[in-house]
């Protein structure tokens, strides 16, 4: 029986890294259409990857073997997120390795490898971009840190898939601090994977840039491994906001081919949904200025902490 | 660049601190499983400073040797001319950093493992003001990465910052292996915590009467039950490695490797010199800004029309200033006041001896 777990997990890995440019292009997509404009095909990213997996690779002359090899580094981080996170079924071998506070860990590896990456040239513009992003990093992370506190007090376990599993086997478990954990984790999707309030995936202007600063100097496939590697992120993300709060539909207790097929639907109506979702989100509001996005986090990390506060309370006055 | 490895020493001494805080606060409520579970992350935290702060403090004595210069300002660029020493403090870095698979990542996740039960005590305040405390504990951990890779950055990436630096020799092979085993010290306790907290175990046993509940496997490590939290670091370590070789091979295989090398690109802008990086100052800009209140800043602004521009900024701990300096200055009033005593003739000092003898005398009988 292990082995056919062994098989889901791969499964599951290989479906999150085919559908995650796609992830991307429909959030794009959607964009453009609600702002009136022409939009792209969604299969766009994946003919992005195939412009750049063919090109030369031009590199910078003082250009170390880390820079040569973060790329493959983020890649490797964000494969063994998407290994972790329950997207389709819960019963993942790999997923015992880490639970949702070590999820946050590795995250922070990726983010702190692009950063050294982006400072290896010694560009003004890579500079910034690692130093925006680290200022951004270290604000979400207590943010996302006490989203993951309440779910522990709901559910017991910091595991996802065991967070899964207690959600879809006991629906009663509704609670207003979920609303406010979800608000707080939507902003720091938001902010983690450089989207429109903090940072701007379009942009051409580098004064703004967080990410794309940091991958100014790369090219062709290292460039390509680097935007999988981030359009994974997001869909890595999306994914665990939706084990988090919208897990229905995820195939528990084992995977058959039925069930697995009804969570594979699922999840593409509700990612269909999410990036629909974000990118009215990004469609109404503006690009703050660098220094408002501590505000956007610390108002992120106290609305988490209400949540927490209103489970507590609450909490006391069912046991007294 | 010692200074910077001395301030990140009080945090992580504040992390042991805040472990055996949560410890005691478990151990008085009877929560003795979670006790230990805090103890031991203090003392694998401590274990972990041991490694990754010696190879770092080694490190910077490396590149003192090879550069002659201590200051952070003036450095840059050293992975090209110390490979060896750059990729060693790579590890050490990102471990003190506190990132998977290393060992820094380990403790942390203990001790915030242990602030996800500290809802079970028994007093509702304290239980609203402690997830604030991990939250604290978040902040701290996800700062020294910042701080970690400004470090790391600013001595060993870019450009080098004085024209010296292109001389610098790497570590002889000495100084390798003084890097090299505490680097796999902090690799080993990283992917194999199991043996650490065996040990640590032990000693809670001895402290608070309780071990910690026993590993599910020799792969990872699930302090309280397995189904809550696990963690392993051979599986992140493992996933990672095979991952890259597999993309690597898949690229090779399917596109192709070539390489062209040429000016750096930087959005077109040519004339870039090395003074246009972000300096140690530069890069921790950031969180002046933010937590401007918690320093005292002299600015000095050059004036547009000022013909010799000057820039200056002064930076000081508000501690230095409000807590230290007035000790500092009574211990020095106090010191001039019995000077007098010191007139330099020894017959003198002798009778001062002789006298505090006779007064213990007196005193004791």
């Amino acid at each position: 029986m292990r082995g056919i777990a062994f098989v889901w997990q791969f499964g599951e890995v290989i479906l999150a890294i085919s559908l995650a440019p796609l992830f991307s292009g429909w959030i794009a997509q959607c964009r453009a259409w609600m702002q009136n404009r022409k939009a792209p095909p969604f299969t766009q990213p994946y003919r992005m990857l195939r412009k750049l997996f063919n090109k030369d690779a031009a590199l910078a002359e003082n250009a170390s073997r880390l820079f040569r090899t973060t790329p493959y580094v983020l890649f490797g981080t964000m494969v063994l997120a998407a290994a972790i996170i329950p997207s389709v079924v819960t019963d993942l071998p790999f997923a015992r390795a880490a639970d949702a506070i070590a999820l946050i860990g590795l995250f922070a590896t990726a983010r702190v490898f692009q950063a050294l990456a982006a400072m290896d040239i010694g560009t003004a513009f890579g500079t910034l971009g690692a130093r925006r992003e680290m200022m951004v990093g270290f604000l979400a992370e207590p943010a996302i840190l006490m989203v993951f506190f309440n779910a522990f007090l709901l559910f017991g376990t910091t595991a996802l898939t065991g967070m899964v599993d207690n959600y879809t086997t006991h629906p009663s478990v509704i609670d207003p601090s979920v609303v406010f954990a979800a608000i707080a984790f939507t902003m720091v999707l938001l902010a983690e994977n450089a989207r429109i309030p903090i940072d701007n995936p379009t942009t051409h202007l580098e004064l703004t840039m967080i990410h794309e600063a940091m991958v100014l100097e790369y090219s062709a496939r290292h460039l390509a491994l680097i935007e999988w590697a981030s359009s994974l992120k997001l869909f890595n993300y999306a994914c665990i906001g939706l084990a988090l709060f919208l897990p229905w539909g995820i195939a528990i207790h084992g995977a058959h081919v039925d069930s697995a097929l009804i969570a594979l639907s699922a999840l593409l109506v509700k990612l269909a949904f999410c990036g629909a979702g974000l990118a009215l989100i990004e469609s109404v509001s503006a690009k703050l200025r660098i220094f408002r996005a501590p505000e956007f986090l610390a108002m992120a990390f106290l609305i988490a902490v209400l949540g927490l506060l209103v489970h507590l309370l609450l909490g006391a006055n069912a046991n007294a | 660049m010692k200074r910077l490895l001395a301030y990140s020493s009080i945090e992580n001494i504040g992390l042991i601190f805040t472990g055996i805080g949560l410890s005691i606060l478990f151990a008085a409520s009877n929560l003795h499983l979670f006790a230990a579970l805090a103890l031991a992350a203090a003392l694998i935290h401590a274990l972990n400073h041991s490694l990754f702060k010696s190879m770092l403090f080694l490190a910077t004595g490396s590149v003192l040797h090879a550069t002659r210069q201590r200051s952070l300002g003036k450095l840059g660029g050293l992975i090209r001319s110390m490979p060896w020493v750059a990729a060693l403090a790579l590890i050490g870095t990102l471990a003190i950093a506190g990132l998977p698979p290393l060992n820094g990542f380990v403790s942390e996740w203990l001790l915030l493992q242990s602030f996800l039960y500290t809802p079970q005590l028994p007093h509702a305040f304290i239980n609203m003001l402690i997830p604030l405390g991990a939250a604290a504990l978040a902040l701290t951990v996800a700062l020294a990465a910042y701080v970690m890779v400004k470090f790391y950055g600013v001595i060993f990436l870019g450009k080098p910052r004085e024209t010296l630096l292109a001389q610098a020799h790497d570590a002889n092979w000495l100084e390798r292996i003084g890097l090299a085993w505490l680097a796999a010290g902090c690799i080993a306790i990283g992917v194999q915590p199991q043996l650490a907290l065996d040990a640590a175990g032990k000693s809670t046993g001895m402290l608070v009467g309780q071990t910690i509940a026993p590993n599910p496997s020799v792969w990872r490590i699930a302090p309280i039950a397995p189904e809550q939290a696990s963690y392993s670091g051979w599986i992140f370590l493992a996933v990672i490695l095979c991952t890259i070789a597999v993309t690597f091979l898949l690229v090779r295989l399917l596109a192709h490797g070539r390489i062209r090398r040429t000016a750096p690109w930087d959005c077109g802008y040519p004339w870039q010199t090395s003074r246009m990086q972000d300096t140690a100052e530069g890069f921790g800009q950031p969180i002046r800004h933010m937590f401007g209140a918690f320093f005292r800043m002299e600015r000095e602004l050059p004036a547009p029309t000022d013909l010799t521009p000057k820039y200056r900024v002064h930076i000081e701990d508000r501690f230095w200033r409000a807590l230290y300096q007035p000790i500092a200055a009574a211990v020095k009033r106090l010191a001039d006041a019995i000077s007098f005593l010191q007139g330099g003739r020894l017959a003198i000092y002798l009778l001062f001896s002789f006298l505090t003898l006779l007064g213990l005398l007196v005193f004791v009988l």
